[in-house]
Parts: C-alpha cells; structure tokens; sequence
C-alpha cells in the first residue's frame, strides 16, 4: 500500500516540478543567467581538459605581458603565463569560494529567522540585535582582523576542505557578513506565516515547536530561499573580487580577484594591458549579472505580484 | 497618549466569567457577535492561548497549568478542532494524506505504515471524501472549499477524540454542502459518542444541531440552557433580542417585545460597569448600572445572568 501511495506522490512532485520550470523559462532573464552560469559552471568544473593545468612562473610559455594573438587568445600576464588559463582556473576558485559561502549564509541566516520569527518575544529581539550587529560589520574590516589570527592558528600552507588558509577566511568571512541580510527576510516572512491557521492546526495536531518549523514555515519559505540565495551569490562574487583585490586571496590558487590584484600590481593599467585586468573583471560581471537575473526571474515565477529588488 | 507611543498596559479580557460544562457524547453550541470572545473560549479549550485566570478541566484533570507539546499530547489526542477558514487551515504544500495523518504521526498513534494509510482512509471517508484513495496525492489547491472543509473534518476525526471544538464549522460553505457536513459530524457523536462545542453566530444553525445553547456577549455567557428553551423561552434581554433578529426561527406566537438593538458592541478594552448590556438594554433598571448580575438559575438546567430574568 506504502508504494502506491509514495509512487503517485512522487509523480505529483514531478510534475509541479515540471510546470514551476516551463513558467521560470518563459523569462528571458532566466535563460540569459542559467546559459552563462552552465558555461561559467563547465569551467569550474573541468579547467584541465580545456586549457591544460594551471601555469605557473616556471612552467609559463609566453612573453611578458603580450596582447591577444593566435597562441594566447586572451594574451598573457607580467610573468608569462597565458591569460586564459589562469582565468578558466581561477573561475573554480571563486566560484566555489562564492557558492561555499552562500550556503553557510542561507543556513545560518534562515535558521535565525525562523527561530526569531517563530518564538517572537525575547528570543526575536536577541537574536535580531546579534543581525543588526552582523549587518553594520564591515566585511573587509572583519576580514583584515580575522585572516592573521586565523592563519596563525591553522597555519599558512594548510588547507581546510580543500582550500589553503587565506580562502578559508574569505569563505568564513564572507558567510558571516551575509546572513543578516537572509536572516531578516526569512523572519519577516515567517512572522506572516505563523500567524497562519495551518500553524494553529498543527499545533492542535500535536505537532512540536522544531516540527512546525521545519514541516509547515520551511517549505513555505523556499520561494523566498531560492530567490535571494541567486542574490546572495551575486554578492558574494563581488565582495571575494574585492577581498582578494585588496591582497586576501591565495597567490597559489588565483581567483579572479587575486587575477585583478596581480594585473593591477603588475601596472597593467598603466601599461596598456588591457586583456590582463578584462578578462577577470568580465567573468565577475557576466556571472554576477547571471545570478542577478536568475534570482529575478526565480523571484517573479515564485510571487508575480511583487517586482524583485535587484 | 500613551497607546499611540505603543506603551498602554491596560490588559483586555476577551473573556471574562465564562463557565461552561460539556458533557460526554453532547454538543453544545456557543452563539453571539462577532467580538463576543466566542473563539477565544474555543482557542482556550484548546490550548491554543494560555488564559491567566480561571480553570480548564477535562474528565476530572486539571488542564489550566499543562503546557509544552509533549505534556499536552494525551489532551490532544482526545480534544481536537475544526477551524473556520478552510482555505488557510491547510499548508498548501503538504498533501492531503499528509494533512490528515499529520495528529497521527506527531500524536504516534499509529505503529505503521499501512494502520497509518487504514487511518487516514476511514477519516477521509467519514467526513464524506469517497474513495479516499483519489484524495491522497491531491494539494489542498486542487479541491473546492467544500472538500477543503471536508478535509479540515477528517484531520480532526482521525485520531477519535472525545471533544471536537468546532469553529464556525460551515459559516464558509454552500447551503448544500453544510448539511452533509454537519451530517457528517452528528454520525460522528452517534458512532463515537463524540461531544461537540460548536462556535457559530447563526441562532438557527444552532437550534438544528445543539442539545444545548450558550449564549455570550463581550465575553461572558450571558445565557445557557437547552436549545429550545433558549429558542422559544429566553430570559436575556439580548437572547431575545438575537431572537427576534433571526426571522428563519420558527415563530412561537410569543414575540418577546424587545426592540431592535442599537449601537455596537462596546470595545472589551472599555467593558461597560454593572452590566455589560445595560448601554444597549432596552430593559436596564438603575440596579443594572452598578450591580453586574451573576447567573441565575431562571428553569431547569436555565441560567440567564440578568435582573429581571425572573
């Protein structure tokens, strides 16, 4: 009997699924982003078929610091090394860094406000003095104060989860300072969701607090989940750009941040070297955009009344 | 001043002197304005709201105290409700099967799948949603208001509860499909020697269905008795006022003289000194200005809280 009924549920799923993705790709948005981040997801994830493995300053082929010909499409860097690939390569690190910490940033912040939404009271005004607390935190400042401790504690050369020590502090630290923002979203809504009969009937169901919360509010809360997670990734790219730019990142595993800070130190600018600081600053843009639009038109499949905030 | 700075402390009883016996396999009907604390009676029953006066006893235990869902269970299995508004007592992301087994799983009332899948299909039945298996995979969305309701039924049903609160039961639906599910619930007492309180403002609906009918207004039982004497017998100036305002009654030859109320219900912020329907009564002595009447026994089994009910 369990089967027949966990098989038509299955297909229920299925098939609301299916609908939910016919009306997100009615959004020109929604192609746009999910296009460029497959492409951008592809490199991510095989570098080495397409552009051979990471090149160094030893094992570098090109001249310094030549434009876009035939063997270099992308030109090369101040030290040799082919633009392209430290570019494919340095899409897995910021990439992974960016969606790493998106994820700490959604758990954290929605489980703080739905407990702060949920319990209300005492425990909604601590829990969302500690956000506004995180909100005003400065994510360069609390970086520049945490990534010495930490490498001092872990040690340099280390690696934590695969990352060496100084990426691990741009993921913690971007997690940190980005949850506010989800936590806020999630209790105002859970603070509407509450308030519904559904709750009351649970609750006369017998249901426990915890149950209620992740059975009846989390479900309900994945519009809002899904669509400002897009944004938060978008985000994240950005501020790891910048953390790096200003000297966080690892030399030894290059994000397009640490690209844009060699190329700047090197004086790409001034000397012309256009492809050396566009290429890095195009994937950044081109994959912030596409989370951006992917969030918007997740936003507006989810909820078409409202218009989303960019 | 001080409500607009959100600072005023003066506590609103919603209910105020309420006392109420139900007795096994008997369905009692509380009738009266809306804003006369009708549901607040029913969301103490079941301790939705923890009330900060006066006793919760049921089957000789003392419920007032007993809180938290674990200590509440055994209580939950055997007192259950039936909200009003059936579009919203549904999460609209939880299946039918899993809206009406949910009281079983979190009560554990069942020791397996297939009792569980038995359970559910004799509740869904006997609130009128025949074959049952049809409904199982359905979402809340996909059924008219009247299934919906049926399913609020079932979910209450389901676990076998010696009380049901049921509030505004059927004041959503269609003429026709009120019947069947009133059917539905006097089956249910037949069978179950289920009790009922039934929470409607419709005098009539009440008189069909209630052995007994408990009157109130702005918080307090102003009248109780049997249906009839309540009907064809009142002694509260607003029973009879409520009375005479419900043409659909069959009319006993005795109109009870009572003019049409005016003005509203005063706020329960501001409940009136002496009697609280001395403002509105077109009978109030002086002695009703300062003297709150307390209920007197006016019949057999017939309490009216007024003056002049002898």
């Amino acid at each position: 009997m369990t089967e027949v009924v966990a098989g038509p549920r299955r297909h229920v799923r299925l098939r609301a699924t299916k609908e939910f993705f016919s009306r997100l790709f009615e959004r020109v948005g929604a192609w746009v982003g999910v296009a460029a981040l497959a492409f951008f997801l592809i490199l991510a994830a095989i570098p080495g078929p397409i552009v051979g493995p990471l090149e160094t300053a030893a094992t570098a082929s090109g001249d310094f610091l030549t434009p876009p010909d035939s063997q270099h499409i992308l030109g090369t860097d101040e030290v040799g090394r082919d633009v392209l690939n430290v570019v494919v390569h340095g899409a897995r690190i910021s990439l992974t860094i960016a969606l790493i910490a998106t994820v700490i940033s959604l758990i954290v912040g929605t489980t703080v406000g739905i407990t702060s939404g949920y319990y209300g009271g005492r425990v909604d005004v601590w829990l969302m003095r500690l956000t506004d607390f995180f909100f005003i935190v400065p994510s360069f400042v609390l970086a520049l104060v945490i990534a010495p401790v930490f490498v001092e504690v872990i040690g340099r050369g280390r690696e934590v989860l695969g990352f060496r020590t100084s990426l691990f502090v741009i993921v913690v630290v971007i997690g940190l300072t980005s949850w506010a923002f989800v936590a806020r979203l999630i209790r105002s809504q859970t603070l509407s969701l509450r308030e519904r009969p559904f709750v009351d009937r649970a609750r006369v169901a017998g249901s426990s607090d915890l149950s209620i919360m992740i059975r009846h509010v989390l479900p309900n809360l994945v519009p809002q989940i899904a669509a400002n997670g897009a944004l938060v990734v978008a985000g994240a790219i950005y501020t790891e750009t910048a953390l790096s730019f200003i000297g966080l990142g690892d030399p030894v595993q290059p994000s397009w941040g640490t690209l844009l800070s060699l190329a700047q130190q090197a004086g790409a600018a001034s000397a012309g070297a256009w492809w050396y600081l566009g290429a890095p600053g195009a994937c950044v843009l081109t994959v912030s955009l596409a989370f951006v639009l992917l969030g918007n038109a997740l936003d507006d499949t989810f909820n078409p009344r409202r218009r989303a905030i960019p | 001043m001080d409500s607009i700075l959100g600072r005023s402390k003066g506590a609103v009883h919603a209910i105020d002197g309420v006392d109420l016996t139900i007795g096994r396999g008997e369905i009692v009907a509380l009738v009266g304005e809306s804003g006369s604390g009708k549901t607040t009676v029913g969301r103490v029953i079941t301790k939705l709201v923890q009330p900060t006066g006066g006793r919760l006893v049921f089957d000789g235990i003392d419920m007032t105290s007993v809180q938290g869902f674990s200590a509440l269970r055994p209580y939950r299995h055997r007192v259950q409700m039936i909200f009003q508004d059936a579009y919203q007592a549904l999460n609209p992301r939880h299946t039918i099967f899993d809206a009406v087994a949910e009281p079983l799983r979190s009560l554990k009332l069942v020791s397996s799948e297939s009792q569980l899948t038995e359970r559910v299909s004799e509740a869904l039945s006997a609130a009128g949603l025949n074959p049952p298996q049809e409904y199982f995979t359905r979402f809340p969305h996909e059924l008219s208001g009247g299934q919906r309701q049926r399913v609020v039924v079932a979910g209450a049903l389901v676990v076998k509860p010696d009380l049901i609160v049921a509030d505004e039961p059927v004041s959503m639906l269609d003429v026709s499909i009120r019947a069947q599910i009133l059917q539905a619930l006097i089956d249910m007492r037949a069978k179950q020697n289920l009790a009922l309180l039934f929470i409607t403002h419709d005098l009539p609906l009440a008189w069909l269905i209630a052995d007994r009918i408990a009157v109130m207004y702005l918080g307090r039982v102003v009248e109780i008795g049997s249906a009839d004497d309540i009907i064809f017998n009142p002694k509260h100036p607003y029973t009879m006022a409520l009375r005479d305002a419900t043409p659909q009654l069959p009319a006993d030859g005795r109109p009870s003289g009572i003019k049409a109320l005016q003005g509203d219900v005063p706020s329960a912020a501001r409940v009136p000194k002496g009697c609280r329907f001395h403002p509105r009564c077109p009978l109030a002595l002086d002695r009703c200005k300062v003297e709150d009447p307390p209920a007197l026994e006016v019949g057999k089994e017939h309490l009216a809280a007024c003056w002049q009910a002898n």
